[in-house]
């Protein structure tokens, strides 16, 4: 059994910078190893030669200097130009690049520079791109490639490899699948949820996998901790984008807990232009972050402590009266009327001792009496009042008392959340409150969270607060506000990975009868049921279908997390009980159904494939969790991948995967930067590299083939359907059609422009011809509800304007934004409103909360470990630490360290700065083999999810696809400390 | 062929009918190096270029890049006599970190071994490299600081790297003013990059020869933008023809002079101008009370674009002002630039359909 090297041989290489060290750089070292100071220049005297001058001026002489010219103009000559971008890791992707090949190798990559404005007014979108997209050629040629089928010829991570045949390897595989499916069902088949750092297409054919075999995956984005549970509570749903140019609309820019310089490249410039436009810009982070140093105005946060800045605010506006008070009643609950008794909202029972437990009722300041809040209207004939106390008679005819919510918000603001309280919560200055309070209450102001905002152990918190602040200053649903970086239009690679029939012979029909059926069954329930509340109950049956669950069921149920998430000391306090218990309660209530809690009692995982992920860095503790507690379980892991990742290096066999620029594909889109980028086939695809969609067609046949060898005929899937082993791959390429890549690249086209994201008769042809297409609407699905606004090319895009304009209800509870949470759970936790709560010290009592998110160099890990990417910085990891804490600490700027909880450890070099908060460190990502003893820095970050999140029963709070239920990433409240070694 | 002996008269080499120009927006830029690895791809990325960086960005205050490079000496002083001048060694030009992937990856030496940076000339950990210090900045929290500060070579009107050489291997070019160094002329001596105060020329160490940046000439010949400015998503460059009045460019250097050389102490007349940061983040008092004063102070400033930048911070912040009450700004709209072609006038071309009609056939 030989082990595998590299074979430098069986790929081109663009450039080898690794090369040994040759003499002349030897002989250049010694050369400029002295800086004496030579007087060259003084050496110069009289050197001119007279008749040289005269020659040259007469014409008898010319210099030539175009030879030596050549050497430059030769390196600007290629032999042709492909499209190119980058998609599916990186949001805001759909930059558009173009390719230059020379001698069958990719050298560069220069954006296509075609993005139109919206309008004149506005600046254009060019040239988009980063330093990532422009240096992604290095990865194809890169000693990271994989770039030939390998199967450990060690232990797992021992970093001992044997090459094998595509056949074998898939044939191994598929006796895999077969024996988990024969011992616990297609429960036992796990697929890593990835966000995917190889395209569109192979995204779609990883979970339409799945999907098909009856899989299970733990929901991507929540994984991520990507969802924010305080603007669900709110609105009712979370993706409220808006284009980049709607930040030229706003007169005040408040970011939070978001990073753009690091994360947002190519559109940054949208803020830093919409500055010179005349708004000012505000920043919101522990550290004078790297998007902080172009803001008017830092609030140098304590870690957390967002929701106090929020409510501060408030209470300026209240005291001020910066209100916009028919926005609030109108907008909000903050009229709805609520017991004294029991804290509670009036219902329709408590009046008519019968009806609706979602029917609420206004004091109608124009009739003195109550009036029932419309369920299916925001607009009220009178005047809601927000102030006030009034008495009620009850069905069982006692009288009580109820007030607006309004009310109670006024004086839990007036009693904790002065100015001076406040600050003294998030270790501010009062008058750095007032001074954003009266700004913010006087202008049109985007408030936005960010990805990192929202890994906070209490970013619920710090959410309901914003957004409070919000309706207090009349700030959404109008040009120039915003909640979050982007929102996402239909999606043509989520509805190729549950179609069953190609569009030519109705594909999408199916899509259509689900949602007429969801329809009939809603209908049956409640005579006032919105569009928006239909998208969300077929998105919840389809995410079911596809087998994603709430990831921190997952972690806690088969990943051995139980045991963090169970420690009290690292849980909010308010909380009585363990996070086991409230899952076993939730789960009693009915909140989380079986189809939550996949692999159900009694089935292990078996077989997990990771494809386009990188769950042992990006799952937080996965490093130590996984290891100890998964992997003991599973009889194969496999990964698919175009480089060798940190997880890659722990699996029994990796399938090399062709990556951009090897395959044609498109991206997806984002509101943000709105249009959709086409990558052509520029070369062939490495070594044996194949497409993902292909691989995972072929693996569809072997299991089938597998199966039939050992006469197996069958299995039952979750849903309780027969499943014939040798009809997979006919399911999955539907009969042949989507045999390919290509097939299923073209069908994926077809289905964006027939749902009308993509220009009508759009194809791969056209695509191939113009490159790119802009976004035409948010489609027909749910994302158009969600979003609330008509998607205009023409124009800048902001979310919820039909909520505003129109006076469309939300999809929440009481339909409509929603400030108190009148959950039993919520009451027990003190959060029915928005407050401020410290977060727990999860990890130990240690000084430091370390903080960090997505690094400037790496779009996630995809370049980490890029040589060319490593030496745009010190090419090895580095925490940020204050430079006078370090200097206390006796620790230099470059010195490596060891970073400790009580849970774990792992080293770093520390780099020092004044922009860094004394009682923070920064450790943005970085790969797991990046670490002596390759203890990644994730190890230590736990994740611990908040149980309140398990509530449900309550409208808002529910799971559909990337949405809802506890994160299991909440990693930016974890506490370290700092040991020198 | 005609070469330039020793001895050539510099007058003639430095000669030029029109000359371009770069605008650098310093408010605008992130650090993200799209410009420098832009650059990297396109024209260093041959055996013997690794370490050079003709585009870099760094966080100023900082040690710059090439390490120092600002008390190396160089240039004119005020007599317009040369100043003495020394060599950034191969450490302070940032070096081209190697790494150990296959060991790692393939080595079967498991957790034992993890990927590192080595210095690739002593084959040690490195002590510094390229954007070594990045986002360290200066100041005191909550007042610390920073910007970020991209260079590349100014193209000089009066470029002592021109006169320093002794073999009159580097020249202006006549229809543009681009400063070329002739690799055919070059003798290795690195007089050059002595006299560049800016040391904005790297040595070759296997062709053991000079090389700097050439302001994208294959490009700018064709009427593309060169790549470091075209491909900047900060939206922070400027490039054009600095006589051609109805361009942006032109407005901004000559008309509302709001753009600034770097170091003009130096006396070379540089050909890259920055628009400086006229409106830092707001400063904490001592009681942690909020002011209405930037952090950046003037000296700081100063230091980098002489006594004139205070007047241009003066006038920048009256028209954001402006901005801010709702009236007109022409400078403002400059600098958003709208549209972006604005910035490049003359030289919109796509290198995509340019190099397509440019292929020489037979030719590599």
């Amino acid at each position: 059994m030989a082990e595998l090297k590299p074979d430098p041989e069986s790929y081109p290489r663009a450039a080898d910078p690794e090369s040994p060290v040759n003499p002349g750089r030897r002989d250049f070292l010694r050369r400029t190893s002295g800086s004496s100071l030579a007087l060259s220049l003084a050496q110069l005297g009289g050197v001119v030669s007279g008749s040289f001058v005269g020659k040259v001026l007469a014409g008898e002489t010319r210099v030539d200097y175009q030879k030596p010219a050549d050497l430059y103009r030769d390196i600007w000559q290629w032999d042709k130009v492909t499209w190119g971008t980058h998609t599916n890791a990186c949001v805001p992707n759909g930059c558009s690049f173009r390719v230059y090949v020379k001698n069958g190798i990719v050298w560069r990559e220069e954006q296509s520079m075609k993005n139109p404005a919206s309008n004149p007014d506005y600046p254009d979108y060019n040239p988009l791109g980063c330093q990532k997209g422009c240096s992604f050629h290095a990865n194809l040629y890169s000693e990271e490639r994989v770039t030939h089928p390998m199967k450990r010829a060690g232990p797992r991570g021992s970093g001992k490899w044997q090459r094998i045949s595509w056949d074998d390897a898939l044939t191994e595989i598929a006796e895999s699948v077969v024996d988990g499916i024969e011992e616990f069902g297609p429960d036992s088949f796990i697929t890593d949820g990835a966000h995917f750092n190889a395209g569109g297409v192979g995204f779609t054919s990883l979970y339409r996998f799945n999907s098909i075999l009856g899989g299970v995956t733990p929901d991507w984005n929540v994984m991520n901790g990507d969802i924010y549970q305080g603007l669900h509570d709110t609105f009712g749903k979370m993706l409220l984008g808006y284009s980049a140019d709607n930040l030229l609309d706003a007169e005040l820019i408040i970011m939070a807990g978001t990073n753009w310089s690091y994360t947002n490249t190519p559109l940054y410039h949208f803020i830093t232009e919409a500055k010179y436009n005349g708004s000012e810009f505000v920043s919101i982070a522990p550290d004078y972050s790297p998007s902080s140093i172009h803001a008017d105005y830092h609030v140098p946060i304590k870690p957390g402590g967002d929701a106090a800045f929020w409510l501060g605010m408030c209470q300026v506006m209240i005291e001020e009266d910066l209100l916009d008070r028919q926005f609030m009643r109108e907008q909000t609950d903050l009229a709805l009327l609520r017991r004294t008794d029991t804290g509670k909202f009036l219902r329709e029972p408590d009046v008519t001792g019968s009806g609706r437990e979602d029917q609420f009722y206004f004091w109608n300041s124009a009739t003195s009496e109550i009036a029932a809040a419309s369920r299916s209207t925001l607009a009220f004939d009178g005047e809601q009042a927000l102030e006030g106390r009034f008495a009620v008679i009850l069905a069982d005819g006692n009288e009580i008392t109820v007030e607006p919510v309004f009310e109670g918000v006024k004086r839990s603001l007036a009693a904790d959340y002065t100015a001076e309280k406040a600050a003294a919560k998030c270790g501010l200055h009062a008058s750095l409150i007032e001074t954003i309070a009266r700004k913010m209450g006087t202008k049109r102001t985007l408030t936005q969270v960010g990805w990192g905002g929202c890994k906070v152990y209490h970013s619920d918190l710090s959410e309901r607060a914003m957004l409070l602040a919000s309706a207090f200053s009349g700030n959404w649903g109008k040009p120039g506000t915003g909640q979050t970086t982007y929102a996402m239009p239909a999606d043509h690679m989520e509805v190729l990975m549950v179609m069953e029939k190609p569009m030519h012979e109705g594909g999408l029909g199916m899509l259509a009868k689900t949602h007429e059926a969801v329809v009939k069954q809603m209908e049956a329930s409640d005579p006032v049921v919105t569009p928006e509340n239909i998208g969300i109950e077929m998105t919840k049956l389809l995410t079911s279908r596809m087998g994603w669950v709430p990831p921190a069921m997952f972690l806690h149920n088969h990943c051995g997390y139980d045991e963090l998430y169970n420690k009290k000391e690292w849980q909010d306090p308010a909380l009585d009980r363990t996070f086991s218990e409230y899952l076993a309660e939730a789960t009693e209530k009915g909140w989380w159904k079986p189809e939550h809690l996949r692999p159900g009692p009694g089935k292990e995982p078996r077989v997990m494939v990771m494809c386009g992920g990188n769950p042992l860095r990006k799952i937080r503790s996965a490093a130590i969790m996984y290891p100890k507690h998964l992997f003991p379980k599973l009889k194969m892991m496999f990964a698919i991948e175009p480089r060798m990742s940190f997880t890659a290096m722990h699996c029994d066999i990796v399938l090399p995967a062709a990556w951009y620029y090897e395959k044609a594909d498109i991206s997806y889109t984002v509101s943000s930067n709105p249009r959709f980028a086409f990558i052509e086939e520029a070369v062939k695809a490495q070594g044996e590299s194949r497409k993902e969609w292909d691989i995972f067609a072929a693996l569809m046949k072997k299991i089938g083939e597998v199966a039939t060898r050992r006469g197996l005929e069958s299995y039952t899937t979750f849903f309780g359907e027969e499943q014939r082993y040798d009809e997979l791959w006919d399911r999955f390429t539907m009969r042949g059609h989507l045999a390919t890549h290509d097939d299923a690249l073209e069908e994926m086209i077809g289905i964006g422009a027939a749902l009308g994201v993509f220009p009508e008769k759009a194809s791969i042809e056209s695509m191939k011809e113009v490159g790119m297409v802009p976004l035409t609407s948010f489609g027909q699905g749910l994302y158009k509800d969600l979003v609330a606004n008509e998607y205009d090319p023409k124009k800048p895009f902001f979310s919820l304007r039909w909520h505003v304009d129109n006076k469309v209800v939300y999809p929440t509870h009481t339909r409509r934004a929603q400030f108190l949470i009148d959950h039993d759970w919520f009451i027990e936790a003190g959060e029915e409103l928005p407050v401020y709560k410290d977060a727990p010290k999860i990890g130990g009592d240690h000084p430091f909360t370390i903080t960090g998110g997505h690094p400037r160099h790496s779009i996630h890990a995809t370049h980490l470990t890029s040589p060319k990417l490593m030496r745009l910085h010190r090419g090895q990891p580095v925490m940020h630490v204050n430079d006078k804490v370090a200097a206390n600490l006796g620790i230099a700027d470059g010195e490596t360290v060891e970073v400790f909880n009580d849970f774990s450890d792992f080293r770093i070099m520390v780099r020092t700065s004044p922009t860094v908060q004394p009682a923070q460190v920064i450790v943005y990502m970085w790969e797991g083999h990046q670490f002596e003893g390759w203890k990644v820095f994730n190890r230590a970050l736990i994740g611990q999810p908040k149980p309140l999140h398990l509530a449900g029963g309550y409208e808002q709070l529910r799971y559909y696809a990337i949405n809802g239920s506890p994160s299991p990433a909440k990693d930016r409240s974890v506490r370290v400390d700092i040991r020198k070694i | 062929m005609a070469k330039a002996p020793p001895g050539a008269p510099k007058e003639e080499l430095k000669r030029h009918n029109r000359h371009i120009a770069n605008i650098i927006d310093l408010n605008k830029c992130m650090g993200c190096q799209t410009c420098s690895a832009a650059c990297k791809s396109l024209w260093t990325s041959r055996e013997g270029t690794e370490h050079m960086r003709f585009m870099n960005v760094s966080t100023y205050p900082g040690a710059g890049y090439p390490r120092d490079y600002e008390k190396m000496g160089g240039g004119f002083d005020e007599h317009g006599e040369p100043s003495p001048g020394a060599l950034p060694n191969m450490v302070d030009v940032g070096d081209a970190l190697t790494f150990n992937h296959a060991e790692v990856l393939y080595g079967g030496t498991g957790d034992s071994v993890h990927l590192q940076p080595k210095a690739s000339l002593t084959g040690e950990d490195p002590e510094w490299g390229y954007n070594w210090d990045e986002d360290e900045g200066a100041g005191e929290w909550p007042n610390g600081y920073y910007f970020y500060l991209p260079r590349k070579c100014y193209h000089c009107t009066d470029a002592p790297c021109l006169d320093a050489c002794t073999h009159n291997a580097i020249y202006k070019r006549e229809e543009d003013g681009i400063v070329v160094l002739d690799q055919d002329l070059c003798h290795g001596d690195r007089l050059c990059v002595e006299a560049c105060p800016y040391k904005a020329i790297y040595y070759n160490p296997v062709t053991e020869k000079g090389e700097k940046c050439m302001m994208c000439y294959p490009r700018v010949e064709q009427g593309i933008a060169p790549a470091c400015d075209r491909q900047c998503p900060g939206r922070t460059r400027l490039f054009g023809y600095i006589d051609d009045e109805d361009s942006d460019l032109y407005k901004m250097i000559n008309v509302h002079k709001v753009a600034l050389p770097l170091h003009p102490e130096f006396g070379t007349e540089p050909n890259v101008y920055y628009i400086p940061p006229f409106e830092s983040t707001k400063a904490f008092a001592p009681d942690g009370s909020i002011t209405d004063v930037g952090r950046i102070e003037m000296n700081v400033l100063e230091e980098l674009f002489g006594p004139n930048v205070e007047a241009v911070v003066r006038k920048l912040r009256e028209e954001r002002a402006k901005k801010q009450r709702g009236e007109e700004s022409e400078i403002m709209d400059l600098l958003i630039g709208r549209n972006f072609w604005d910035r490049f006038k003359g030289f919109e071309n796509d290198p995509a359909e340019q190099v397509i009609h440019f292929r020489v056939p037979g030719k590599a």
